[in-house]
């Protein structure tokens, strides 16, 4: 498989771990990704909150890209993703959007693009490839995999079957080995930029995830988002002192957990990397 | 010269507004043949229909136009009118100068001039119109209701009841439909039951109604007054007027699934009535098609019947299920390559049943416990039958014979009976006790054993005709074993993998002191390789030329294999024996790798090049393929390649009559279960061929019988369940002796196991009913039936169904036992109810505090996943279900989450006043966001609109009002009764407001939800109203068809039928015509029109290329004449 790629601006600063554990478990699964040549930001909340001309323009300069590269556009971060995927979605389905599309990049783009965010990508594959790579079986992890509001919603846009209760994550760290739980918070606000503006908000709606999975018997969280995954890894401690609770839940990248099933080294998945400390617990699973 | 009236309307302001009327009277009078113009207030009025009228009279018009509102809307009138005055009504013509002018035009000079066009076309069609005549068309007397639900049962009665004969189809076990489903009924909280059920008895004991129950419409032909329909009778599988409906049956029925009545809520039998109450109250066997694992399985073996049955403990009835295919359960328990697991629907959920440890159960444990009963064989007969070979399809064969009464005779070559079973499965996996056991079980059928006796060798096929043996069956198998092509094979130490095992059969002495290399993939390789192990090899290793996933051997077989310490060498192949002194040194092999597919499908192996390497070994097994030993047929019967019989793949008969032959020697090296379907098969043809019947019925009474049905669906709720671990010896027991390695299940894990199955079949066949039933009335061999009735009339009364919330992902339905539906809630409101009328969380058995109900699910929703109308009934059902919560459930709260209470109907807003204000259930107005378990219940989050802030209220039970929904199939039926159906598939009625329970198909009604959302009272309303028009159409001896229909100039139709397919009613029909031209007598065929059909659309005139076919009142010239008219300025 070979994709077009998008870091978007988290994944080499914030979420750097999360761009490296991306390539790392690329090359794993034989996944070839091709930077998105001479890309530009995506527009993410700044853009549609502020301009609805930007907020379609931006993205659409990048799907323009990826059309002429023959290529699906894969973008790990799902606020990147859902840009992509509503942008592609008005300009498939609007005519207005389309005319107001072309007159901003100076080209015609009428759509035509594939966007995928990792999670389906990876879902691609098939479990099998990820069972047939695993080599270090993700054995007794329980895992609460959260996917955010913006990897699945709206489902017009992303077309997802069920928005409400999505799966994939789940089946590929199953396929990896770990134990994902059922759990009613996948879907659930983490409070996103709030988080600088209102951070008060972030701190409960955070505790509240990081609550629920506990209660669903996790022993850890999966994200696929840089921005659920900075909430309530960095936030954490606050979070929780706040709510007067005492424990530490590590919150992993989806692709940190499949790359310690592939046996990838701890440095390679940026596991150093995190707020609240994972490598107590990495280790006392033998994974590293 | 025609004499034309016109008349035109102002309607009021309605035209006059708009048009000048007067200019439009003005113009008129120029008309060509229009002798007479005024105009009228209201036309439709009397005095202006008395105006018609003495104008027609005083002057002598021979036509009439009238120019006002739609002819939808007063055509008929105006027809009349006419008629009165001695005017045939179809020279009367309509301009509509109201819908398609004064009210869509907005400038008045414009509409003007519209209508003067207008109405100057309608006397332009006038001119050329004909005077028609309607025809009379006969009416059958008998009117049919389709559906059993309130509606049906309503409009079967009040049609019965006036002496006219009623047929009703229900496509259910039982009527009564979702009413009888309910348990109390708004407003005045009546017992659904008992106001229902004593219309179902009525109905039932009713002296002219014909009730087809577990039946379907199929079919339906003609037209108005003369339909012929076409039923579908669905195999019941019990005889309807026999069975008294004791129950004995569903009793002993091992087969548990949800219950279609209880809403899923509790579980019936496959055997079952839907409710005890049911009409008609006899039971119904549920069979869907053929389970995948009696599918799969080559003998047919009833896997369902005999898990089900392991799974409520019976296990010796289970092993009679399990001997009807197969006499060998405890063999094939241990031994068989079970493709039956495969194939499982149970895989698709979580792991497939352990069909073989069950079936290795049932066998060991009747066996041992000596609780099996006795198949006594049928009365002895003459005809001696030899069968050669005492493998699986000899012994097979020579137990079914047996058992038909047939004295059998079996040679075997070796010192003792059993063949491959004996000789190629070695003793770990095979105890020759449990072989001896089940052989001794054929020898008690009278069957005798000749051991040391080979054919072609001892005697012939000739001997054994000369010894009076009437047939004979070759199941000689495939001994021998093949070799690799390679130099140095025939150095000692070098063995094939047959022999090998058979001196371990026959329990040579063998001491393999070093290294073994078994060379092949298949399970003789693999016995080979775990026999040479306990024989005292040091190190074993199986050579394979291809990958472990293309092994042909049994993977669990590799898996225990390799963990029992042989190493696999894949992806190599021997080139050569390396021999030393006679012995073997090893073997000098080359690496391959896997290229294109062959024909097998797997990929064919490469040498590379320059690879080779050197294997040391003390022994090579080589186990490369086997074939059939068949010395003894040559010249006598036909072989084909490899050395295999040539024999017929249904019967099993060679070349020579009389003689059959089956098994690896027919289809090469295959499974066990494979020879034992080829004994059965064998057995039934020489049974076939004794009794002298003709070969053609042998082939069709021996081939498969398809099995219809309806297909199975996994359901989704699921929850996964292990598989049962099969304990096995440990790894330190195994060296050095052969005890066997698998230990079987235990009662507990094997019934656990078969409470895994998902019954796909539903029935399972294991005929327990059969045996329990006193009046004998079930037969499993029941057939669907067809019929044909004639019907002048028919009622469409098929309802609705509730629709599953589960695209509401928000809910959680499905995900939270304890959030349901209302119709599951209204099951367990009802006192015969799963919880016999007790209000329970699913989750806990407890009784709720907090209950909320969501209004409007799947209702008044634009988005994708609802529909954007009101059901209509949900408002008072859910106000009713909050009453109840708080009149069973001392101190219960209710929250009732809705968008608007709608109330309109009698009684119906005091009820919900009470329900809020006396009962105090707490209505929220808003939709619901999320349903979230939390602690101990569940967290819903909805917005309080008129508070106009976001709320968690937390509750034990959520209950969903959901959407009522045309059935999944309406629009088939729709398209079968040729009626019109909406975006949602609801039928639609002929007119909204004034003939609601017509459609646009003459002679067909409809009645209750099928039509749209409606509560009991309208329902029955509609079904009494329906009735009456049906009863108005079928007490008239004749029908009065309208004129208005196609015709044929058969002159010019030049016999292409481009007609035929256009016509929606099938009215076109072929016509032969006699003729003479030039003296000569020649025939013809033209399109002839079947005016009780023709519905009078025109489409057909559309598709005619000669112009040969017209419509009456309508014709080509008319309406070219009014585009003339049109044009005209």
């Amino acid at each position: 498989m070979k994709l077009a790629y998008y870091p978007g601006c988290s994944l080499s600063s914030t979420a750097r771990e999360y761009g490296e554990s991306t390539e790392a478990v690329a090359r794993a699964l034989d996944i070839e990704l091709v930077q998105l040549p001479d890309w530009n930001c995506c527009g993410a909340t700044s853009a549609h909150s502020t301009s609805h001309a930007l907020s379609l323009g931006l993205p659409a300069r990048n799907l323009a890209i990826a059309k002429r590269a023959g290529l699906d556009l894969m973008a790990p971060c799902a606020a990147c993703y859902n840009r992509f995927a509503a942008t592609e979605h008005a300009v498939v389905n609007d005519t207005h959007t389309r005319e107001l599309v072309g007159s901003l990049l100076g080209e015609e783009y009428t759509g035509g693009v594939k966007v995928l965010n990792l999670v389906t990508a990876i879902a691609a594959c098939g479990e099998a490839a990820v069972t047939r790579r695993t080599v270090r079986p993700l054995k007794g992890i329980k895992v609460a995999c959260y996917y955010g509001c913006l990897l699945v919603r709206p489902q017009e846009v992303t077309g997802h079957p069920d928005p409400e209760y999505p799966e994939e994550m789940d089946r590929l760290l199953a396929a990896a080995g770990a134990e994902p739980v059922d759990w009613a918070y996948k879907t659930e606000c983490c409070g996103a930029s709030l988080s600088l503006s209102r951070t008060d908000i972030v701190l409960k709606l955070s505790r509240d995830i990081l609550e629920a999975a506990r209660e669903a018997g996790a022993d850890c969280i999966a994200t696929a988002c840089p921005l659920c995954q900075t909430n309530l890894d960095m936030r954490q401690p606050k979070a929780l002192k706040m709510f007067k609770l005492n424990y530490r839940l590590p919150v992993f990248f989806f692709t940190q957990l499949l790359g310690l099933g592939f046996g990838l080294g701890p440095g390679e998945l940026g596991l150093q990397r995190h707020s609240v400390d994972v490598m107590r617990f990495v280790r006392a699973r033998r994974l590293a | 010269m025609r004499r034309i009236g016109v008349f035109v309307c102002w309607c009021g302001a309605n035209i006059g507004g708009k048009v000048n009327v007067p200019a439009v009277v003005e113009a008129a009078r120029t008309f060509p043949n229009v002798v007479y113009a005024e105009d009228n207030k209201y036309t439709c009025s009397e005095p202006g229909q008395a105006a018609i009228r003495s104008k027609v009279t005083e002057l002598k018009l021979d036509r009439v136009v009238v120019a006002s509102c739609s002819p939808r809307m007063h055509e008929l009138t105006f027809q009349k009118t006419v008629e009165t005055v001695g005017v045939n009504p179809f020279l009367f013509e309509m301009a509509n100068i109201r819908e398609h002018c004064s009210w869509c035009t907005p400038d008045k000079a414009a509409a003007t001039e519209k209508a003067i066009a207008l109405v100057r076309t309608a006397v332009a069609k006038a001119v050329m119109n004909d005077p028609l005549q309607p025809f009379p068309i006969p009416v059958t007397p008998r009117a049919l209701v389709i559906g059993g639900g309130i509606a049906g049962i309503q409009a079967a009665l009040d049609v019965a009841d006036t002496g006219i004969e009623t047929v009703l189809v229900e496509r259910d076990p039982s009527i009564g439909g979702v009413m009888a489903q309910l348990d109390k009924t708004f407003p005045t909280l009546d017992c659904s039951a008992c106001i229902l059920t004593p219309k179902m008895v009525d109905l039932a004991r009713h002296p002219k109604v014909r009730l087809m129950s577990y039946a379907e419409v199929e079919e339906v032909k003609g037209f108005i007054g003369n339909f012929q329909v076409k039923v579908r009778r669905k195999a019941r599988y019990v005889d309807l007027k026999n069975c008294k409906g004791c129950g004995d049956c569903a009793a002993v029925c091992p087969v548990k699934v949800p219950s279609e009545y209880e809403a899923g809520l509790g579980p019936r039998t496959a055997i079952y009535r839907p409710f005890p109450q049911a009409v008609p109250g006899a039971f119904t066997i549920d069979k869907a098609e053929r389970p995948p694992c009696v599918r799969t399985c080559p003998a047919g073996v009833n896997a369902q019947g005999y898990v089900a049955l392991v799974s409520q403990g019976k296990f010796k009835e289970a092993l009679a299920v399990e001997k009807r295919q197969n006499p060998f359960p405890s063999i094939c328990g241990r031994v068989c390559n079970h493709p039956c697991e495969t194939e499982c629907n149970r895989g698709q959920v979580d792991v497939p049943v352990s069909i073989c440890a069950i079936k290795r159960f049932i066998a060991d444990t009747v066996y041992a416990d000596g609780s099996e009963e006795p198949v006594l064989p049928a009365s002895a007969k003459d005809e001696r039958v030899a069968v050669v070979g005492s493998g699986p399809a000899g012994l097979a064969c020579a137990h079914s014979l047996a058992l038909e009464g047939y004295p059998v005779t079996v040679f075997e070559a070796l010192p003792k009976p059993g063949g491959m079973l004996r000789y190629g499965i070695p003793e770990y996996r095979l105890p020759k006790a449990v072989l001896d056991r089940e052989i001794d079980q054929v020898r008690q059928l009278g069957v005798e054993i000749q051991t040391n006796a080979a054919l072609g060798k001892d005697f012939s096929l000739t001997d054994l005709k000369a010894r009076g043996y009437a047939a004979v069956f070759i199941a000689t198998g495939a001994h021998k074993g093949q070799s690799m092509g390679v130099p140095g094979e025939d150095a000692t130490g070098c063995v094939d993998g047959i022999t090998f095992l058979r001196d371990v059969g026959l329990g040579k002495p063998m001491d393999l002191d070093g290294r073994v290399v078994v060379v092949g993939g298949g399970n003789t390789a693999v016995d080979a390789a775990r026999s040479a192990l306990r024989l005292g090899a040091r190190d074993v290793i199986i050579l394979y030329r291809r990958t472990r996933a293309e092994m042909p051997a049994n993977s669990w077989e590799v898996d225990e294999a390799v963990h029992e310490g042989v190493k696999l060498h894949l992806l190599a192949a021997p080139v050569a024996v390396t021999v030393r002194n006679g012995r073997v040194a090893g073997l000098k092999c080359i690496r391959m790798e896997l290229g294109e597919p062959d024909a097998s499908g797997r990929r064919r192996p490469v040498p590379i090049a320059g690879s080779e390497f050197d294997l040391p070994a003390e022994y090579v097994v080589t186990a490369v393929s086997q074939s059939p030993d068949t010395g003894f047929a040559d010249g006598v019967l036909e072989l084909r390649r490899g050395g295999i019989i040539a024999a017929n793949p249904v019967t099993l008969q060679t070349s020579v009559p009389g003689v059959f032959a089956g098994g690896d020697a027919v289809k090469g090296p295959a499974t066990v279960v494979e020879a034992i379907a080829d004994g059965n098969r064998a057995a039934n043809a020489i049974g076939l061929y004794l009794r002298a019947e003709a070969p053609e019925a042998s082939a069709a009474a021996l081939a498969d019988q398809p099995q219809t049905g309806k297909p199975f669906t996994i359901p989704k709720d699921v929850a996964k369940v292990p598989r049962a671990v099969m304990p096995t010896l440990e790894l330190s027991r195994r060296r050095r002796n052969f005890t066997e390695v698998e230990l079987g299940l235990d009662a507990e894990a094997a019934m656990a196991e078969a409470a895994r199955c998902l019954n796909c079949g539903i029935c399972c066949e294991c005929r327990e009913c059969e045996r329990a039933c006193e009046p004998k009335c079930i037969d499993h061999s029941m057939q669907d039936e067809t019929e044909t009735i004639e019907v002048g009339s028919i009622i469409v009364a098929t309802g609705f169904k509730p629709m599953d919330p589960v695209a509401y992902g928000e809910y959680g339905y499905r995900r939270y036992p304890d959030v349901i539906t209302s119709l599951e809630f209204e099951r367990m409101c009802g006192a015969s109810g799963p919880t016999s009328g007790q209000i329970l969380r699913p989750s806990t058995g407890k009784p709720p505090h907090t209950v909320l109900f969501i209004q409007c699910v799947g209702s008044r929703d634009e988005g994708k996943r609802g529909h954007q109308y009101c059901s209509k009934t949900c408002c008072m059902y859910t106000a009713k279900h909050a009453e109840l919560v708080m009149d069973r459930v001392p101190g219960a709260t209710t929250y009732v989450c809705y968008m608007d209470v709608r109330t309109p109907g009698k009684g119906y807003e005091e009820f919900y006043r009470r329900t809020s204000e006396e009962y105090g259930a707490r209505y929220i107005r808003g939709r619901v966001a999320k349903v979230q378990p939390n602690g101990d219940g569940l967290r819903v989050r909805v917005e309080d609109t008129l508070a106009g802030r976001p709320l968690d209220v937390q509750v034990d039970l959520v209950v969903l009002a959901t959407a009522m929904e045309p059935q999944a199939d309406s629009m088939d039926l729709a398209r079968v009764l040729k009626v019109g159906y909406d975006a949602d598939g609801f039928f639609t009625e002929a007119h909204p407001k004034l003939r609601p329970v017509e459609t646009n198909t003459g002679g067909i009604f409809l009645a209750g939800t099928c039509q749209g959302p409606k509560d009991i009272p309208e329902t029955v309303a509609q079904a009494s109203a329906a009735a009456v028009k049906a009863v108005a159409l079928l007490s008239k001896d004749k029908l009065l068809a309208s004129p208005i229909v196609s015709y044929v100039n058969e002159t010019l139709c030049a016999g292409d039928f481009f007609c035929q397919p256009i016509c929606p009613y099938g009215a076109i029909e072929e016509k032969e015509l006699a003729e003479r031209i030039a003296g000569r007598p020649v025939t013809r065929k033209v399109a002839s029109v079947n005016t009780g059909l023709c519905q009078g659309c025109g489409a057909c005139t559309v598709a005619c290329r000669s112009g040969a076919i017209n419509l009456k009142g309508y014709t080509n010239e008319q309406l070219l004449a009014e585009v003339d008219a049109v044009c005209l300025k």
